[in-house]
């Protein structure tokens, strides 16, 4: 085996023949300088696919190397016997592995070797680099020992480094193509080591050079061409470029040229722009100075509008202002003109009046001379008789029977007086032992009977009691929690009076929630020294009883069955022990907390003796209550200011009505006047007891400053029955009282020919209309309908229908007057269509000076209210039938009248 | 008599206190026999509600009106429209812009309004004018002053004073006055001073204007005239319907279920987050909350209140409920609560408990404290503290019969009736003219 035997792995880069074979290539025509035993040459062969002519010294080594040679050339090779064979061969790749440093003369060989070469072919050489670092050192160190490989190979004979190996490849007329290398070299610390045994210590850059190719290298391979041919190859790639490099040439010159011609270009846009940017920064001081201009003036602007509009206000005031002054001189002057004419007229009155006096003194003259006369003739006989009885007096048996008069006339008296002191006496021993009465308290608070030394207990029994002076310490509280609700706020100058005590007296039957309320509000009354309640109750089944004693009332009891208007008022009346009496009904509420006070003030400050005072309605008042009320004072003359009542000069039914007028809703009187006149009769005793009043010379008075707050809201049912007791009753009470004539033949038919129209009104005439609608409307439908019902005809009756204005009570009424009923067909003659047309222009007077229009709610009340007309009139009606026919004929309407005026 | 009131929303829009009062006031005088008439501000949303009637001007015969959702309107003036219509038998004049003012709402002047104004008064002729809350309506009142007719006021909450109407900081704390506007600059720096002086000037013009000045509440009364000391101001108490009221007498005993009653709309300042917040967090299982009214506005505010009590059973949003059913609701809880975070000047629900014999649970603000004495007619908490609530609650929880003796305080006193106001009005009404004839 050749010594230079090496197993090749062409993978292997730091291998030599393996690069080498790389760089041989495929499908080549090789001579392999030096093949040894064609260990290269083989793989080139085999694994390259190429043809190897070897050369080789050794006779052994290239008998093996046959194997894998096309040829191999024995001998020396720088004997030069292969160039002869060779020449002209124009091989592809000469491999020179390690071979030049063997030779004597190794250009010449290489120069040889040119020949034998093709035009395009190339030589690889690899050689060991002598500079390599390790010789280096070793040589510093004075050590150069050959070896039997490596680079100190015993039979190399020249030594090459980077530099001389390209040096003599070129000299030998070949071109560098690339150089490649193997490396081998030292670390860093054997290299510092080293030198230190001279005592040289390296710098950074002595480890830089060993750093470099030229000594890390081991071996070099390098890959040169032909020379000639690079130059061949160089000159025709410079021919074929040449056109190309002119023609860039050019093109650079023209961009330069376009490049320069642009930057000035560019640099006169930077200048022209740099003049704008200044002229806008003008332009735009100008813009800003402007605008500012442009503000300034819109502010002025809006300035004066304001101003404008502030002038045209005071303008448009001065405007109004003088038309209101024109039109209150037009007012003035017409009031002026008015006043006048009346004073003209009043004038002429008065004149008249004057007239009539002169005309009555004179005529008064004559009946004064007369009855002169008469007296003068009643004087003369005067005159006789006292002349008889001066002689009566002074007879004998006069004088004898004087002590029996003087018993006679004195003995009630004394009897009265007897009487007063036994009863005196036992209420003094009575009290006393009971012990209810503090002396103590009683002196305190009445400093009167302290001065007086008078017993106290003695002057309670005497005269405190009825005063209304406090026996004790019993009396309720009248303090208030300071939380307490203002009713109202306070009227100024309410003066307690020490006699003005008030006794409240209340008929109650189940007075229900607004009991509650009436109890309260007169609880917390001012103004009064002393308020006592008295509830005289006829079976509640509600709570009233104990809510009247939770607030401290007195109660009394009475069987249902002996209640009457009067009876349970009068007994009320005896237990009260106030100056005064109130009487009032359990649907009321106090208006305010002085109210009572201002009544009895009132009563006080005038000189009626009992007083009662306008309603002033509840939130659910109904429509037809609202009409009647008014209507009823409109007539009475009770709609405005406070009124004193007495007896009428004309004793008509209506004057006396008038004058009569006290209502049980809210009566006041003195307890004295009461005792001796005390309430009679079922119904209308209010009435009753004021017309007994102003016969006897007393005054009533009648209030509007202050009212009482009380309504009614009641289905048609109660109203048919009010408004029968009303009449029957008024006509007990004021016999000139005209009773229209009803009469029993054709009533019946009246009421369900009427109940016929009233309903169509309402279902069809009423529910028609377009709301909202005026009063005026309203008003025309309903006298239209009325109207064609009076010249219309009795038409047999069908059916009542069914409408929630009605209630069962007065259904149920009607079903019996409607069963059973006859008519025949003839034109309408009765009376209620006409009653009803009454109550309705009156309705329509009220409606028009409330209301401006008419929507579903107020239609609804009055849909409600009409049926209760209805009711009423009806009532009203059959009481006067009644009234007027004689008693044989009277059994039908009997039955009705009765079963109506019960519970009233 | 013919009486004119002005204000500033009505029906079928709004229906809070003020409102209320009006239509009650209005309703009472006409049954009297009085005319009356409304003019207020409305905005025409509820067109196309069918309950009410509207007439498309001054001159109407039967024939030419309809029934509701007409779309005719006057236009009086460039900007205004003007319409009326009936509502529950009053008659209501109601106005509104096509554009805007911007000081709609707290401004006393109005260009637009000037002729309208003028020409309603020299049309109508009213013997007196009652004015119900002057917001929006400044320029009637002036038109009144020069055509020299007499009117009184009502004042029911605080605008007058203070443009946001119920006396809050911004910072939501109670302020006790505009102190002639140094208040206002402290804590509410978002108005310009000089809007509110101005205000403060209006303000006493309106009021030194008036034959009369009335407050339902002492302690609103005492406010203004804090503020201003030369009005003298009266007070009228409101009164409730007693044709509604159903007396609430149950008796108590230890371990009785409650249940809690709110009444009222769902704003902010009424505090009903607070009761709800509270009442979550008490854990009982006899006790219940029911919660009486509407969304106001403020939707996000809706939406948390129904959050805070989704997970709680015990909680019931029952809807809004009709003057008619109060009674009947009142008779079905055991306790009302009115929790309120200003200056509540007159709680309508406040009263129709104590009318029906409900003891209430107040704060301590306003004119909640004084009608509600802590342990005597109810239990008053510190104004905006949720456990200062907790604990009244709590020991109501604990032994329910302190309420009894609650409910026998409350049956000493009582509430006046809605008659008894008017009887007092009438009485303003009366001397307001009389005051002017002589």
């Amino acid at each position: 085996m050749s010594k230079y035997f090496q197993k090749i792995d062409l993978n292997e880069t730091s291998s030599v023949p393996a690069k080498i074979i790389n760089l041989v290539g495929k499908d080549k025509r090789v001579v392999e300088f030096g093949c040894a035993s064609g260990y290269m040459s083989k793989v080139l062969k085999e694994k390259c696919n190429c043809e190897v002519i070897g050369l080789e010294i050794n006779k052994e080594d290239a008998k093996i190397a046959e194997a894998f040679c096309k040829k191999v050339i024995t001998g020396d090779i720088e004997d030069l016997k292969w160039h002869k064979e060779l020449e002209g061969s124009n091989l592809d790749v000469a491999v020179f592995a390690d071979i030049l440093e063997h030779l004597k003369f190794p250009e010449a060989v290489l120069r040889k070797t040119k020949d034998i070469l093709d035009k395009d072919g190339y030589i690889l050489v690899s050689v060991p680099n002598i500079a390599n670092i390790s010789i280096r050192l070793e040589l510093l160190l004075g050590s150069f020992e050959y070896e039997k490989l490596g680079i100190l190979d015993n039979t190399h004979l020249k030594y090459f480094t980077l530099k001389s190996i390209v040096n003599l490849i070129e000299t030998a007329g070949f071109y560098v193509d690339s150089v490649d290398y193997v490396v081998k070299d030292l670390s860093v610390s054997i290299i510092k080591e080293t030198l230190k045994l001279l005592d040289l210590t390296p710098t950074g850059k002595t480890i830089n050079s060993f750093n470099k190719i030229d000594a890390t290298a081991y071996q070099f391979i390098v890959k040169a061409f032909n020379q000639k041919q690079k130059q061949k190859v160089v000159e025709k790639v410079f021919n074929e470029q040449i056109p190309h490099i002119y023609s860039i040439d050019r093109q650079i010159a023209d961009f330069k040229h376009k490049r320069s011609e642009r930057e000035k270009h560019i640099k006169n846009l930077e200048d022209d722009r740099i003049e704008r940017e200044k002229h806008i920064k003008n332009l735009e001081k100008i813009r800003a100075e402007y605008v500012q201009h442009v503000e300034n003036l819109e502010k002025e602007r809006a300035e004066r509008k304001r101003h404008i509009n502030n002038l045209e206000k005071v303008r448009f005031e001065y405007a109004q202002h003088v038309e209101n002054l024109e039109h209150e001189r037009v007012e003035r002057e017409k009031y002026i003109h008015q006043e006048c004419e009346n004073f003209a007229v009043e004038k002429k009155l008065r004149e008249k009046i004057i007239k009539g006096h002169e005309e009555e003194i004179s005529c008064l003259q004559a009946g004064l001379a007369e009855k002169r006369e008469q007296s003068e003739l009643l004087k003369r006989q005067l005159d006789g008789k006292e002349v008889i009885l001066e002689k009566l007096l002074n007879s004998k048996s006069w004088k004898l029977t004087a002590p029996l008069r003087w018993l006679l006339l004195n003995s009630r008296k004394l009897e009265q007086k007897l009487k007063a002191f036994c009863f005196l006496s036992l209420q003094y021993l009575k009290i006393k032992k009971s012990g209810l009465f503090d002396a103590e308290y009683y002196l305190k608070h009445n400093s009167d009977v302290a001065e007086s030394g008078m017993n106290p207990l003695a002057h309670y029994i005497k005269f405190g009691a009825k005063e209304g002076r406090l026996a004790g310490r019993s009396a309720q509280s009248i303090i208030e929690p300071e939380y307490a609700e203002k009713v109202f706020y306070p009227e100024r100058g309410a003066q307690i009076a020490e006699n003005d005590t008030v006794s409240v007296i209340i008929p109650t039957l189940n007075g229900g929630k607004d009991f509650f309320s009436l109890l309260h509000s007169f609880k917390r009354q001012k103004g009064i020294k002393k308020i006592e309640m008295i509830v005289v109750d006829s079976g509640s089944a509600d709570n009233t009883l104990a809510l009247a004693k939770d607030f401290g009332a007195e109660t009394v009891t009475i069987p249902s069955e002996k209640f009457s208007h009067s009876f349970a008022r009068n007994i009320g009346a005896e237990r009260a022990s106030g100056r005064y009496l109130l009487f009032v009904t359990q649907d009321i509420l106090p208006s305010s907390d002085f109210w009572l006070y201002e009544m009895l003030r009132a009563l006080k400050n005038s000189d009626a003796v009992a007083v009662s005072c306008a309603e002033f309605f509840r939130e659910d008042v109904d429509l037809f209550y609202r009409i009647s009320s008014w209507n009823h004072h409109r007539i009475m003359g009770f709609d405005n200011g406070d009124r004193i009542l007495s007896m009428p000069e004309s004793e008509s039914y209506l004057e006396l009505r008038k004058n009569a007028q006290l209502s049980d809703i809210a009566c006041l009187v003195s307890n004295e006047i009461f005792k001796k006149y005390k309430f009679r009769n079922d119904y209308a005793e209010d009435l009753d007891f004021g017309l007994r009043l102003i016969k006897d010379g007393y005054k009533l008075a009648f209030l509007n400053s202050t009212k009482i707050i009380h309504s009614h809201n009641r289905p048609p049912y109660y109203y048919l029955k009010r408004a029968l007791v009303d009449n029957l009753t008024l006509k007990k009470i004021f016999p000139e009282f005209q009773v229209p004539f009803v009469g029993t033949d054709g009533f019946a038919g009246d009421i369900v020919f009427t109940f016929d129209i009233v309903s169509r009104l309402v279902r069809e005439d009423l529910n028609s209309l377009v709301l909202p609608c005026t009063t005026e409307t309203l008003i025309d439908t309903v006298d239209k309908r009325l109207k064609s019902a009076l010249l219309s005809s009795y038409t047999p009756f069908k059916r009542m229908y069914d409408c929630n204005y009605i209630d069962s009570d007065f259904r149920t009424f009607l079903k019996n007057i409607f069963t059973g009923l006859q008519v025949g067909k003839k034109g309408y003659d009765g009376i209620l269509v006409h009653a009803m047309r009454g109550f309705m222009q009156i309705a329509g007077h009220y409606i028009d000076n409330s209301y401006d229009l008419i929507d579903e709610h107020i239609l609804e009340e009055f849909n409600a209210c009409i049926y209760k007309a209805y009711a009423y009139q009806l009532g009203a009606h059959l009481a006067y039938c009644y009234l007027v026919t004689p008693a044989s004929k009277r059994q039908k309407i009997e039955k009705f009248v009765n079963e109506l005026t019960i519970g009233i | 008599m013919k009486v004119i009131y002005i204000i500033h929303q009505f029906y079928p829009e709004y229906y809070t206190g003020t409102e209320k009062f009006v239509l009650s006031i209005a309703n009472m005088m006409q049954r009297l026999g009085n005319r009356v008439r409304v003019i207020t501000y409305s905005s025409y949303d509820y067109l196309s509600d069918t309950d009410i009637s509207v007439t498309t001007g001054p001159d109407t015969t039967g024939s030419d009106t309809t029934r509701s959702n007409t779309t005719g309107s006057d236009t009086a003036g460039e900007n205004l429209f003007v319409r009326e219509f009936l509502y529950k038998g009053i008659p209501v004049t109601a106005f509104n812009y096509k554009k805007l003012p911007e000081d709609l709402n707290y401004g006393f002047t109005s260009p637009d309004l000037v002729k309208a104004a003028y020409d309603f008064f020299k049309k109508e002729k009213p013997d007196i004018v009652h004015v119900g809350h002057p917001m929006r309506t400044g320029e009637l009142i002036k038109a009144l002053k020069l055509q020299g007719i007499p009117y009184i006021i009502t004042l029911t909450d605080f605008w007058l004073l203070c443009p946001k109407h119920i006396l809050l900081t911004a910072s939501e704390n109670l302020c006790s006055g505009p102190e002639k506007g140094k208040a206002c600059k402290k804590f509410c720096p978002e108005f310009p001073g000089g809007m509110i002086s101005q205000r403060i000037k209006s303000a006493k013009d309106v009021l030194a204007g008036a034959k009369r000045v009335l407050s339902p509440s002492r302690f609103l009364a005492d406010i203004f005239k804090k503020e201003f000391k030369d009005i003298n101001i009266e007070i009228i108490n409101h009164g409730i319907s007693y044709g509604r009221i159903e007396k609430n007498s149950k008796i108590y005993k230890k371990d009785d279920s409650l249940t809690f009653f709110y009444g009222g709309s769902f704003n902010r300042f009424k505090g009903l987050h607070l009761l709800i917040d509270v009442f979550t967090k008490i854990s009982s299982d006899r006790i219940f909350l029911k919660i009486y009214g509407s969304g106001g506005a403020d939707k996000e505010y809706n939406l948390l209140l129904k959050k805070m009590a989704e997970n709680d059973a015990r909680v019931q949003f029952c809807g809004v409920f009709s003057e008619d059913q109060v009674g009947r609701i009142l008779k079905s809880v055991d306790v009302a609560v009115v929790p309120s975070l200003w200056y509540e000047n007159y709680p309508l629900v406040l009263h129709e408990a104590l009318a029906c014999n409900v003891p209430v649970i107040t704060s301590d603000a306003g004119g909640m404290a004084e009608k509600i004495k802590n342990g005597v007619n109810g239990f008053t908490f510190q104004v905006g503290s949720a456990d200062h609530l907790k604990k009244v609650l709590e020991a109501i929880i604990d032994d329910p019969q302190i309420l009894n003796s609650l409910k026998e305080n409350i049956k000493n006193h009582m509430i006046p009736a809605i008659e008894q106001e008017a009887y007092a009005y009438e009485r303003e009404y009366k001397r307001a003219v009389l005051s002017c004839v002589s």
